[in-house]
C-alpha cells in the first residue's frame, strides 16, 4: 500500500522547489516579530470528475491546486498568507505579511528536526489516482447506468458522477517538525428518475472514501445502483407524517448527521473558548444518558473523514467526546489546547491551503449501546422512524437545529407501516442528547460522502450512529 | 509557455496550445485577485488574512466532445502537461453536438470595464490602516450596544481586488476587473438555560461609500441577536410566512437551476416549457 508519510511525498515537494533553503528562511521570516507557533502548509492537489446524464458520459472536469499557506499565531490572534506561487521570493512575502501579527523579537532561522514525523496510514490504497486513466473510469459509470434502467422498467433518467482527488501535503513548523500526507478521495453517486401514476419521484445514493479504484467493489457497485432506484421508486408512495412532538426513531447509519450538526459542531473547542458554544460550561458534566457515548475518530481505515496527521502537523487520534453521558473533551487545535491546557486532539483542520486552520469534526459517531434495533422500534406506538437525511442547520450558541429527513417510516402500534418523505425535524441539541432514551447494537459509519461547512470552510467527513430513539422531538411537514 | 506573459497573454497562449493539441474550439480565463481580512475580537486583531492567487480555467471542444479544467499550478513546465491530459481526457467522451461556444458576437456584449464600473478608485488609497480603523470603529459602535447579556462579539472588515482576462478560439480577447469592500459584525448574547443567541449584520459592496455605516451595522447585529432571546418552537401547522427582503436570494436562488439553458435543454427542467 502507497503509504502517506513515505518519503515520496517529501520528494514531490522537493522537485517543485519545496526544499530546506526554501522552508528555513520562510519560517524565519515567519517568525521574524516572534510566534507562539507558525507553519507552512504546502499542498498540491489534483482532482478528476466524470459525469454522465442522458445516456451519454458527456462531463469531465480536472482541477490542479498547488500553493502554500503561512500561519503565525501568537496567543490566540492569527497572522495567514498565502499564495500559489512557490518561489522563495513569493513564499518570503507570504510569510512576512503573516507575521505582522506579532510584536515581539524574531526567532531566527530554525533548525528542521531531521526526519518525517512517523504516521500510520489509514488509507487503504495500492495505486494512485494518478495512475488511472479517464478510460478505466467510463465503464463504471456507463455500468451504473444499465444497472439502474435494468432495475426497474420505470427509471426514466439516471444520472452518474465518478470523482476523485489526490492531496500531497507538506507541513513544516517553527518548531523544526516537518509532516507530508497523501490523501486520496473517490467519491460515486447516482441518481434515478422514476415515472408513477401520479407523477415522477427522484432517489439518490452516493459512496466516498479515502481510497483508490479497487474500492469500488462488485458489492459496493450493486448498492450503489440499488439503493437509489429503490429510494426512487419508493418515493412513489412517500406521503407525510402527522406534524407535532412525537418519539423518533433514527436509523444507524446517516442518522449521524443529527450527532455532527446538533451536537459535534458545540464540542468544537474554538466555540467553546469564546464562551459562545451551549457546552462552554458543560466539560465534567452529564450531558446525555448513561447510554450514549460519542467519538470522534480521524482513524477509521478509509473513512472520509481520517486523517493520518491534521493540518497543523499533530498526530490524529480517536477523541472521546461523551463517555456514558458525561462530556469529556472538546476538539481542539493548537490555540484551543494552549487555552485550556490539553495536548491537541489532532483536529486541526483547512480547506486547503487558503485557509487557517480551525478545529473540526473527522468522524463522529455514537457508540452502539445496549438495545436490539427491533426492541427499539417496537417500543414506539405512534413516531416515526428516520432513515435518510439530505441536510441540517445548526445555531451554535443556541444548540437549536433543523433538519431534513428525505425518506422514512411511520411507526404504529410498534412497527414500521407506511413509507414518508420530505419531513423536518426540529429541536435542540442538549435537549435531544438527554431525551436518547433507547440506543441500538448496531452502530454503522455512514458510507455516503459527506462535507462539513464551518466559517466558510468545507472540509470531509464521516458519521455514524446505531439505531437510536429520541423520547420526543418535533416533526413538521404533515398534512 | 513564458512566466511573465500578462493574464490576458497566457489566456491567449493556452487557446493557441489547446487547438495544436486537437482541439477544435478553446475558452481560456486567467483569474488574479488579492484579498485582505481582519476579525477583531475583545479589542484587538484576532485573525488577519492577506492572499494574493491567480488561476486559470479552460473548456476544450475535442472532436463534438466538451469538457472544463481549471489549474492554479501556472509554472509554464506545468501548463503543457495539464493541457495535453485536460485535450486526452475530453476524447473518452461522447459527443455532445449541443455544446459550443457561444457566438463570438454575444461574448462581452460591449460590456467594459468604463461600463460596469466595478472597480473604485477608492480602493487605491485604501490602506492597512483605514482598514484596521474601521475594524475598531465597528468593534467600538458594537461595543456600545453591550449589557448585562453581552458574550462576545467579532468584527470582520474584509476588501479585495482581482482581474479577468477571457479568450477565445474565435477571436473574444477581454479583461475586466473590480474591487469590493465587505464589513459586519456577529453579537453572541446570553439568554436562558445556557443559550447563546446570535446575531449578525454583514454587508459587501463594490464601493466604499456603499457600505453602510458602523452604527447602523452594530445595531442590526444587536437587535437581530436580541429577537432570538427567548424563542422556542411553535406548535407545527400551515401558517402564513413573511420573509424579511434579506432572504430573497435564498428564495430565488431556488429557481436559477430550473431556468438555466442547460436544465432546460437537457428537459430537466419544470420551468422548460413556461417561456411566455
Amino acid at each position: 500500500m502507497l503509504h502517506s508519510s513515505s518519503s515520496s511525498v517529501e520528494a514531490w515537494f522537493t522537485r517543485l522547489g519545496v526544499d530546506e533553503d526554501l522552508i528555513r528562511p520562510a519560517l524565519a521570516a515567519a517568525t521574524q516579530h516572534g510566534a507562539d507557533h507558525a507553519e507552512l502548509f504546502f499542498q498540491h492537489s489534483a482532482s478528476t470528475a466524470i459525469g454522465l446524464s442522458d445516456r451519454t458520459v458527456n462531463r469531465v472536469h480536472t482541477s490542479v491546486d498547488l500553493g502554500v499557506g503561512v500561519r503565525v499565531v501568537v496567543g490566540d490572534q492569527v497572522g495567514y498568507a498565502y499564495t500559489e506561487d512557490l518561489s522563495l521570493e513569493a513564499v518570503l512575502r507570504a510569510a512576512g505579511v503573516a507575521a505582522q501579527i506579532a510584536r515581539g523579537a524574531g526567532r531566527g532561522v530554525p533548525v528542521l528536526v531531521p526526519g518525517l514525523l512517523a504516521t500510520p496510514n489509514h488509507y487503504p490504497l495500492s495505486r494512485s489516482w494518478l495512475d488511472v486513466a479517464v478510460d478505466e473510469r467510463v465503464p463504471l459509470v456507463r455500468r451504473w447506468e444499465g444497472a439502474a434502467f435494468n432495475a426497474d422498467e420505470r427509471v426514466r433518467k439516471v444520472q452518474v458522477n465518478l470523482s476523485d482527488a489526490e492531496s500531497r501535503v507538506l507541513i513544516a513548523r517553527a518548531d523544526g517538525r516537518r509532516a507530508t500526507d497523501y490523501r486520496p478521495m473517490t467519491s460515486a453517486w447516482v441518481s434515478c428518475t422514476v415515472e408513477g401514476a401520479d407523477g415522477n419521484e427522484s432517489g439518490s445514493y452516493n459512496l466516498a472514501s479515502r481510497s483508490g479504484l479497487d474500492f469500488y467493489t462488485a458489492d459496493r457497485q450493486d448498492r450503489l445502483v440499488a439503493k437509489a432506484v429503490e429510494r426512487a421508486v419508493r418515493a412513489l408512495d412517500a406521503g407525510s407524517p402527522p406534524a407535532g412532538e412525537m418519539p423518533v426513531v433514527m436509523a444507524a447509519g446517516s442518522s449521524g448527521i443529527l450527532l455532527h450538526e446538533a451536537i459535534g459542531h458545540g464540542m468544537e473547542a474554538d466555540f467553546n473558548r469564546k464562551g459562545i458554544s451551549i457546552f462552554h460550561d458543560k466539560l465534567g458534566k452529564s450531558v446525555a444518558n448513561e447510554h450514549v457515548t460519542i467519538i470522534d475518530d480521524a482513524t477509521i481505515d478509509g473513512a472520509r473523514g481520517s486523517l493520518n496527521v491534521d493540518d497543523e502537523g499533530n498526530p490524529t487520534e480517536r477523541t472521546v467526546l461523551v463517555q456514558d453521558g458525561v462530556l469529556k473533551s472538546y476538539l481542539h487545535d493548537a490555540i484551543s489546547a494552549k487555552h485550556y491546557g490539553v495536548d491537541p486532539t489532532g483536529s486541526g483542520r483547512r480547506q486547503n491551503f487558503r485557509h487557517p486552520v480551525l478545529p473540526r469534526m473527522r468522524s463522529t459517531y455514537m457508540e452502539s449501546g445496549p438495545h436490539d434495533p427491533a426492541e427499539i422500534i417496537a417500543s414506539v406506538d405512534q413516531g416515526i422512524y428516520c432513515e435518510t437525511f439530505s441536510n441540517g442547520q445548526v445555531q451554535i450558541g443556541g444548540g437549536d437545529f433543523a433538519f431534513y429527513v428525505r425518506f422514512g417510516y411511520l411507526i404504529e402500534n410498534g412497527r414500521l407501516t407506511r413509507p414518508i418523505k420530505d419531513v423536518n425535524l426540529i429541536g435542540n441539541g442538549p435537549k435531544v442528547l438527554a431525551a436518547i432514551d433507547m440506543v441500538g447494537n448496531d452502530m454503522v459509519i455512514d458510507e455516503g460522502g459527506w462535507t462539513c461547512g464551518k466559517d466558510g470552510q468545507s472540509v470531509p467527513v464521516s458519521q455514524g450512529m446505531p439505531t437510536v430513539k429520541v423520547a420526543g422531538m418535533s416533526v413538521g411537514g404533515g398534512r | 509557455m513564458n512566466r511573465d506573459l500578462s493574464p490576458l497573454d497566457l489566456a491567449a497562449k493556452v487557446v493557441e496550445r489547446g487547438i495544436a493539441l486537437g482541439a477544435s474550439e478553446v475558452s481560456a480565463g486567467v483569474s488574479e485577485g488579492s484579498n485582505v481580512s481582519l476579525i477583531r475580537r475583545d479589542g484587538r486583531i484576532e485573525q488577519a488574512r492577506e492572499s494574493t492567487t491567480k488561476r486559470l480555467g479552460i473548456s476544450l471542444l475535442v472532436d463534438d466532445r466538451w469538457s472544463s479544467h481549471s489549474t492554479s499550478d501556472l509554472r509554464p513546465e506545468a501548463l503543457e502537461p495539464f493541457l495535453e491530459r485536460a485535450v486526452a481526457a475530453t476524447r473518452y467522451l461522447e459527443p455532445d453536438v449541443a455544446r459550443r461556444l457561444p457566438p463570438a458576437e454575444l461574448c462581452g456584449r460591449g460590456a467594459s470595464d468604463e461600463t460596469l464600473q466595478n472597480y473604485d478608485p477608492a480602493y487605491d488609497g485604501w490602506t492597512a490602516e483605514d482598514r484596521a480603523n474601521l475594524a475598531e470603529k465597528l468593534e467600538t459602535a458594537v461595543d456600545a450596544t453591550r449589557d448585562d447579556r453581552f458574550v462576545s462579539a467579532s468584527i470582520h472588515v474584509s476588501d479585495g481586488s482581482g482581474s479577468h482576462a477571457q479568450a477565445t478560439s474565435h477571436g473574444f480577447a477581454e479583461t475586466s476587473s473590480g474591487a469590493w469592500f465587505s464589513s459586519g459584525a456577529v453579537l453572541t448574547l446570553s439568554d436562558e438555560g445556557g443559550r447563546r443567541p446570535e446575531g449578525m449584520s454583514f454587508y459587501a459592496t463594490r464601493y466604499l461609500s456603499d457600505l453602510p455605516g458602523v452604527l447602523r451595522i452594530a445595531a442590526e447585529a444587536d437587535a437581530r441577536a436580541r429577537e432570538a432571546i427567548g424563542s422556542a418552537p411553535i406548535a407545527s401547522g400551515r401558517y402564513a410566512m413573511v420573509l424579511p427582503n434579506r432572504l430573497a436570494r435564498r428564495i430565488l436562488g431556488t429557481i436559477s437551476g430550473p431556468i438555466s439553458g442547460y436544465s432546460i435543454h437537457h428537459g430537466r427542467s419544470c420551468m422548460a416549457d413556461k417561456l411566455g
